[in-house]
């Protein structure tokens, strides 16, 4: 998600909670409409709160948790520091400046290396950075007739060499996983040309 | 008011020579000659918008893709280039590992390295030939294949 975005949802996720949190406070009667309008604005808005009767009351005080519940874990998620992948690795890093590549290039290369194996029908794969270097893993569906074992060994040697010879990021492990049956495909086109 | 002699229209004449050519450029005008450049480097397919955010050279009313130019003091630049790989470049690299499959040189720089060896290259001659400031740093970002 890029930053935009995130910061739409944290707007969306604060303002959620606020208004949850108003809501109950209002249809609790723990404050006045005026105490949440400052200078009048929303006035209207939030007396409504205070005019209901008791069963859209405890439908509007069920909605209102809703949305406190709702913005807080949003918040949470969007305020933690989880465990983010990078979007580009580090090829080299010299007196000069960088060079980076975008983890969508390696995955190309990826996938382009991998349609030259013999066998191989399709592929998806993912790239994440490890400790010693890329940690590569492709799902390959192969021909019927191919050899799985075989196929999957060409795979992971050729994937290590390619990335290793063509970017020059260190290869810590390429996992391969096979199937003869076709990728299901939800509207997108095939990886493999 | 006295108007100008022969001698000293001259003089002004030397001190405008001496100038350099990035003196009368804008942002703007230096990341276009040094997109163009990057352009023809062989592999790279067109210069890249960015991945996250639009990296780009902004003028008024107009801005210049895939170049971010910085002035970390005002008498140094650096710039950030940002491009799309050609396929074709890829394939031509597969193409060569696999004829010297029998005998691969472990001394090659890889294909990419190599491609961002030649922007860097092509972007120190422009800044030469433009007589920009000292470049601190020119960042390479290879951020698609097409």
């Amino acid at each position: 998600m890029n930053v935009f975005n995130r910061i739409v949802i944290l707007i969306l996720s604060v303002a959620s909670l606020a208004f949850g949190i108003i809501g109950l406070l209002l249809l609790g009667g723990l404050i006045a409409p005026a105490a949440v309008s400052p200078n009048g604005v929303l006035l209207r808005q939030w007396s409504v709160f205070t005019q209901l009767t008791a069963a859209d009351a405890t439908a509007a005080a069920l909605v209102c948790a809703v949305l406190a519940l709702v913005g807080l874990i949003l918040l949470i998620l969007e305020l933690l520091p989880g465990r983010r992948e990078p979007a580009q690795f580090l090829v080299r890093q010299d007196g000069l400046g960088k060079v980076t590549v975008t983890r969508s290039s390696v995955q190309d290369l990826v996938q382009f290396e991998a349609a030259a194996v013999q066998g191989v029908m399709e592929t998806r794969q993912a790239v994440d950075e490890g400790r010693k270097g890329l940690r590569v893993r492709v799902r390959a569906s192969i021909a019927p007739e191919a050899e799985a074992p075989q196929v999957g060994k060409t795979l992971q040697e050729r994937v290590q060499t390619a990335i290793q010879r063509h970017i020059g990021l260190p290869v810590d492990e390429v996992q391969v996983a096979t199937q003869i049956e076709p990728f299901e495909h939800r509207g997108r086109q095939p990886r493999v040309r | 008011m006295s108007s100008p002699t022969p001698e000293g229209v001259a003089v002004d004449m030397q001190a405008v020579s001496v100038q350099p050519l990035s003196a009368y450029l804008s942002d703007l005008d230096l990341a276009r000659v040094i997109a163009s450049a990057v352009r023809q480097v062989p592999g790279v397919l067109e210069m890249s918008p960015g991945r996250f955010a639009l990296e780009a050279t902004y003028g008024p009313g107009e801005h210049v893709s895939g170049v971010v130019l910085q002035h970390p003091t005002p008498d140094t630049l650096s710039v950030a280039v940002h491009v799309v790989v050609a396929e074709a470049a890829f394939r031509a690299a597969f193409d060569e590992a696999t004829l010297s499959q029998l005998a691969p040189d472990p001394e090659q720089c890889p294909m990419l390295l190599r491609l961002a060896e030649q922007i860097r290259t092509v972007v120190s001659q422009a800044a030469d030939t433009l007589g920009l400031p000292a470049l601190v740093a020119i960042d390479v970002a290879l951020d698609d294949v097409g």
